[in-house]
């Protein structure tokens, strides 16, 4: 995905009307038409303003029920909305799906598909290669790792159905592999974490700024827009009212939430303001909460793990001073920055620290910033949740084999491979001594 | 040791005991017998009387084709030559299929097992494996009186067949060379006309036994190998394959110290096979006991000291890892106790069968190593075991109805196809049979999608992918294995063959009746809704908070939770004439079980089943410039030559876009799903 103007999401099959409109306040109509509706991610945070054209099968390209979105070309935005549609129900396509269903329900010719075709393998070619590229040796490695694990438990238990008789896998019961899949869940979260980190210096480490009216959160924002190393992009509206911007800095990219409510909660003098930073702080990677140096020790609850506590206004302050504050806040371990000054060197650091951003740049950690990659990490984690719900409630082993089956070939296929049984056979044979 | 013949004949003992039984039916078969005549020209000839052979005749017999079963010997027709039982995971299912398409498998063995276990019932239904020890005696005498006796159309004919008639010598638009098949060609020269021929020699092909340094040619031991066919599918340039199994030594079953084992009871009530039986032949207190033992260390270096005199483990010719011999679970995986099933062989045999100790060892250090094992220090070896090394076709050169692509009228099915198991081969043998007939009687073929059978993944692994060890059905090789339970394989699989005909009103009646009364049955537990806190409340089983709302085919969506409909009966009084039939209730309780997971699989049914009906030209060809397909491809392509776009993305190595060329030939885009 580049950044342009306008992208066009499309989505296709039976199910893309009901996906759709849990995204949007008023369900679509199912006729062709073309609509403009607000798109709210499933957390019900408004995303973008959309412009939907909607196709009623026969008469689309696939031959089927689409609906095409079009969304403000910021990468962010759409990868966003890429996100809640797999979270809603839809998937990513494969290469040339989308011809092979025009294909199959009779919408294109033999000698358009020919056309077609030459085309997807171009784009192929193309993408092979960039996804080569994405992969670095060490993702390769720790993802390789998780699906041995999960090779491990599927062999367990394909044996102990296959196998019942063999004494090894006498005691493979849906309990006594839940430490097994609780560790697949870990080694899967860390690379999606891991990921995360490294989308974050790529497409921006979401960031609230909060805090009590007049403590300089108006002014923190304007000296990060004004640090020279940072470079303000604004997707809508004025320079001086930006409602999402995107600062870019040498290591990674603070893509600001809601600033305009910051700016509003500076002029109107109002308690409101507090609770609406808090809104936005849940939605957030980052949390920068200014804390008033004269003010109460005890504050507003934010999630600690995310958050950076910042002192402003340190010219201000005597070194005495200083010297009671940082005493005050000792628990916050806050940052002291001087906004007007421009000194937030200290402040970029903590950030830097904060998400190892550092060392991604440098080393060749495990990442994958590939939407569609990480969407497959991802449901490959629900997967083994879902294994684990199923294995409180009760349900039978060969049951929750299904859920780790799908969390095996979505690893597999993000690997590059799609021959999966006799792989898995191939690990049963080596483990286990079986048969009569 | 003794010649190897001689011992055969001490150890064919019982099976002379059995041909002396059938003295007494000599008059009929004599008159069947005499009902096959080198003029009359029969639809189909089925060569061979194992497992795919008595399938395939049978199958084809009740299609209504004349059928003709050629056979070695008499005697052996149901030979169960290995292991003496039936069934067990994913060989379980494939039974139960093969009896939802009227096959005599399941129904044998309902009247011939002497223990019955449905194995992994702690697991779900739909990885329960049904499974009996088999009185072997007993098989082969109800699979014989089947046969021979009980069904029309068929002829039996005791005889060696040595070549095949070919006619029609062409080319196919990839070149390569196609035949008709016409018949085949007895040792004696006598030639039989066939509208199809199918061949089901399982190891019989050029077929060599080991043991220890010694080689024999034989397809049993005791039998002699077809050298004649062997050749005659060789010079059809059919890609043929070598492959070896073996069978473990026997032991006299009054000389074990069985105080020293474990032991395992049959299911008390027994589970038949068969979904036209409600029991089996025997009493559940008369079923007898396996034993279970274990090897000690000792045996290690027996076996390691003398693998300069075991041929068999020192070829090259692939075996089974699922079915490994004792040499070779040693030699992988050292310094552990191996598990050693003493099984009984019949009801009146005095021959144990130790399950787990297949080996080829020269006969006295087979003694030296059974005397070793705990229970067994004074054991008699009553034969030894043998290794069998056997040629197979492969079977990617078969169609999904098990036709051969480039012979015209040929079906091959069992071990020829590079399989293992009774099972297996049963399943192939009635594809074989239906379809050979079908064909002969010009009907359209039956093939089983992997959506709809164990069978069908059998066959499409083997087409598709082919094999280059014994081939075995496993549960985790179907897809789509929550769906194709034992349970259910009737309602999947009756009706179509009720519709190609190789399968009785008697049985379609009862399979509808049975589909009505699972709709209904579903329907009234999905009608019937309570809050949680009401139904555990209700039934005085641990009280949940919960409140919402919930049908009572979910609260008894948790199998191994213990409510029963006959507990919801008790709260909900109109579930109640859902109780009476315990059968249904249980197949309504394994429904309502798998109902979300199947329906999270629906989606990829359709998809594949789409696939699955782009049926790819026979006369395509893979060197046309517009396919645009490299090297590699156009090889992997010719030797497997998918019938379908299913088929064709399924084969590694080929890539997705090659697969969207292929779309251009398909012959037919379906327009309408078809109802599922």
């Amino acid at each position: 995905m580049a950044t342009q103007a306008i992208s066009i999401i499309r989505l296709s099959g039976e199910d893309s009307f009901k996906i759709i409109n849990r995204s949007i306040r008023k369900d679509l109509n199912h006729e062709n038409g073309t609509t403009l509706r607000n798109f709210y991610d499933p957390k019900g945070n408004l995303l973008d303003q959309v412009f939907l054209i909607t196709f009623v099968n026969p008469n689309s390209f696939t031959g089927e029920d689409v609906v095409e979105i079009n969304c403000h070309g910021g990468v962010l935005v759409t990868k966003r909305i890429l996100e809640t549609l797999i979270a809603n129900g839809a998937r990513m396509a494969e290469r040339g799906e989308f011809s092979k269903r025009a294909f199959l329900n009779q919408k294109i010719s033999l000698i358009q598909s020919q056309g077609i075709n030459d085309l997807i393998e171009a784009k192929n070619d193309l993408a092979l290669k960039i996804s080569a590229k994405n992969m670095s040796g060490k993702t390769n490695v720790l993802i390789n790792e998780v699906k041995s694990n999960i090779m491990d438990v599927i062999s367990k238990i394909q044996t102990a159905i296959d196998y019942p008789e063999y004494e090894e896998t006498d005691n493979v019961t849906p309990e006594n592999i839940k430490d097994d899949i609780v560790v697949l869940h870990n080694g899967i979260k860390k690379i999606i974490d891991l990921s995360k980190r490294a989308s974050f210096s790529k497409n921006g480490i979401k960031t609230a700024i909060i805090g009590v009216p007049n403590v300089g959160k108006s002014s923190l924002l304007n000296s990060f827009l004004n640090e020279d190393k940072a470079i303000v992009s604004n997707e809508q509206g004025t320079t001086r009212d930006i409602v999402e911007g995107e600062i870019a800095f040498s290591n990674f990219t603070l893509s600001l939430l809601d600033t305009a409510g910051i700016r509003k909660t500076e002029n109107k003098i109002e308690q409101l303001g507090i609770e609406k930073s808090l809104q936005v702080a849940k939605d957030a990677d980052l949390v920068l909460y200014l804390l008033d140096v004269k003010g109460d020790s005890k504050l507003i609850d934010v999630d600690k793990s995310k958050t950076i506590f910042v002192i402003n206004k340190v010219d201000e302050l005597s070194n005495e001073q200083r010297k009671n504050v940082e005493n005050k806040f000792k628990e916050y371990s806050p940052v002291f920055v001087s906004a007007l000054n421009s000194d937030i060197d200290s402040l970029i650091k903590r950030i830097e620290d904060k998400f190892n951003l550092n060392e991604i740049a440098k080393s060749d950690e495990a990442i994958l910033t590939n939407a569609d990659e990480i969407a497959k990490l991802t449901l490959a984690m629900s997967k083994v949740e879902n294994a684990l719900t199923n294995i409180s409630n009760g349900f039978s082993i060969d049951l929750i084999n299904i859920d780790l089956r799908t969390a095996f070939e979505e690893l597999n296929e993000l690997l590059g491979f799609n021959e999966i049984e006799d792989e898995i056979l191939d690990n049963i044979f080596k483990k286990y001594c079986l048969g009569k | 040791m003794l010649n190897l013949f001689s011992n055969a004949k001490q150890f064919q003992k019982p099976v002379c005991h059995i041909t002396l039984c059938y003295k007494n039916n000599k008059i009929k078969l004599l008159r069947k017998l005499h009902s096959f005549s080198p003029d009359k020209k029969y639809n189909v000839v089925v060569v061979g009387g194992g497992h795919a052979g008595s399938e395939a005749c049978a199958a084809a017999a009740r299609m209504g084709a004349q059928t003709l079963l050629i056979t070695h010997k008499k005697e052996t027709v149901g030979e169960m030559s290995c292991n003496p039982s039936f069934g067990g995971i994913g060989k379980g299912h494939l039974m139960r299929e093969v009896d939802a398409l009227d096959g005599i498998c399941g129904r044998m063995c309902d009247l011939s097992g002497i223990q019955y276990k449905v194995l992994n019932k702690r697991k779900g239904p739909a990885v329960w494996g049904y499974r009996a020890q088999i009185d072997r005696d007993l098989y082969k005498k109800h699979i014989q009186e089947e046969l021979f006796e009980r069904t029309p159309n068929l002829d039996v004919l005791v005889a060696s067949v040595e070549d095949l008639i070919i006619k029609n010598p062409s080319s196919n638009s990839s070149g390569q060379p196609v035949v008709d098949c016409c018949g085949i060609v007895l040792n004696d020269g006598t030639q039989i006309n066939s509208d199809c021929v199918v061949i089901t020699t399982g190891t019989f092909l050029n077929g060599q036994i080991n043991i220890g340094t010694k080689v024999y040619p034989a397809g049993r031991i005791g039998d002699k190998p077809s050298i004649g066919l062997a050749q005659t599918l060789a010079s059809l340039n059919l890609r043929m394959g070598r492959l070896k199994t073996g069978t473990p030594p026997r032991l006299r079953a009054n000389t074990i110290n069985y105080s020293v084992c474990d032991f395992q009871k049959g299911d008390d009530p027994p589970l038949p096979f068969s979904f036209v039986n409600d029991a089996v032949w025997i009493k559940p207190e008369d079923q007898l006991l396996c034993y279970l033992t274990r090897t000690s260390l000792s045996i290690e270096s027996i076996i390691k000291n003398n693998l300069h005199v075991n041929r068999h483990v020192r070829e090259e010719v692939t075996g089974p890892r699922y079915c490994p011999s004792i040499e070779s679970k040693v030699l992988r995986f050292g310094g552990r106790q191996h598990q050693v099933w003493l099984e009984p062989e019949g009801l009146n045999s005095d021959i144990i069968y130790p399950n787990g100790l297949s080996c080829t060892l020269p006969e006295e250090l087979q003694v030296q190593l059974i005397h070793s094992i705990p229970g067994l220090e004074k054991a008699e070896v009553v034969r030894p075991g043998y290794g069998v090394e056997y040629d197979f076709v492969d079977p990617r050169e078969l169609q999904p109805t098990l036709q051969l692509k480039r012979i015209k009228n040929l079906f091959l099915a069992g071990q020829i196809n590079g399989t293992t198991g009774y099972e297996e081969a049963a399943a192939q043998g009635i594809i074989a049979g239906i379809n050979a007939a079908a064909f002969g009687l010009h009907k359209p073929a039956i093939t089983i999608s992997r959506t709809e059978g164990y069978i069908g993944v059998l066959i499409d692994d083997l087409t598709t992918l082919g094999t280059n060890e014994p081939y075995r059905m496993f549960t985790s090789r179907a897809e789509f294995r929550l769906t194709l339970r034992p349970d259910n394989a009737d309602q999947r699989l009756t009706g179509k063959g009720f519709e190609i005909g190789c399968v009785s009103k008697q049985r379609y009646d009862k399979m509808v009746d049975m589909k009505e009364k699972l709709e209904d049955g579903i329907a009234l537990l999905k009608s019937v809704s309570k809050p949680v806190t009401h139904w555990r409340k209700l039934m005085n089983i641990t009280p949940s908070k919960n409140a919402m709302q919930k049908r009572a085919f979910n609260v008894i969506d948790i199998y191994n939770e213990g409510i029963t409909i006959t507990m919801l009966a008790k709260v909900a009084p109109e579930l109640l004439p859902l109780s009476y039939d315990k059968s249904l209730e249980n197949r309504l309780h394994i429904e309502a079980m798998y109902e979300a997971a199947a329906a999270e699989q629906a989606e990829e049914v359709k998809e594949l089943r789409k696939e699955e009906s782009l049926v790819i030209p026979r006369d395509i060809d893979y060197n046309a410039d517009n396919l645009n397909l490299n090297s590699e491809e156009r090889e992997k392509l010719l030797t497997v030559q998918p019938q379908t776009i299913a088929a064709a993305s399924r084969i590694p190595g080929i890539s997705p876009s090659s697969v969207f060329r292929l779309l251009r030939f398909v012959k037919k885009v379906p327009q309408v799903e078809s109802a599922l």
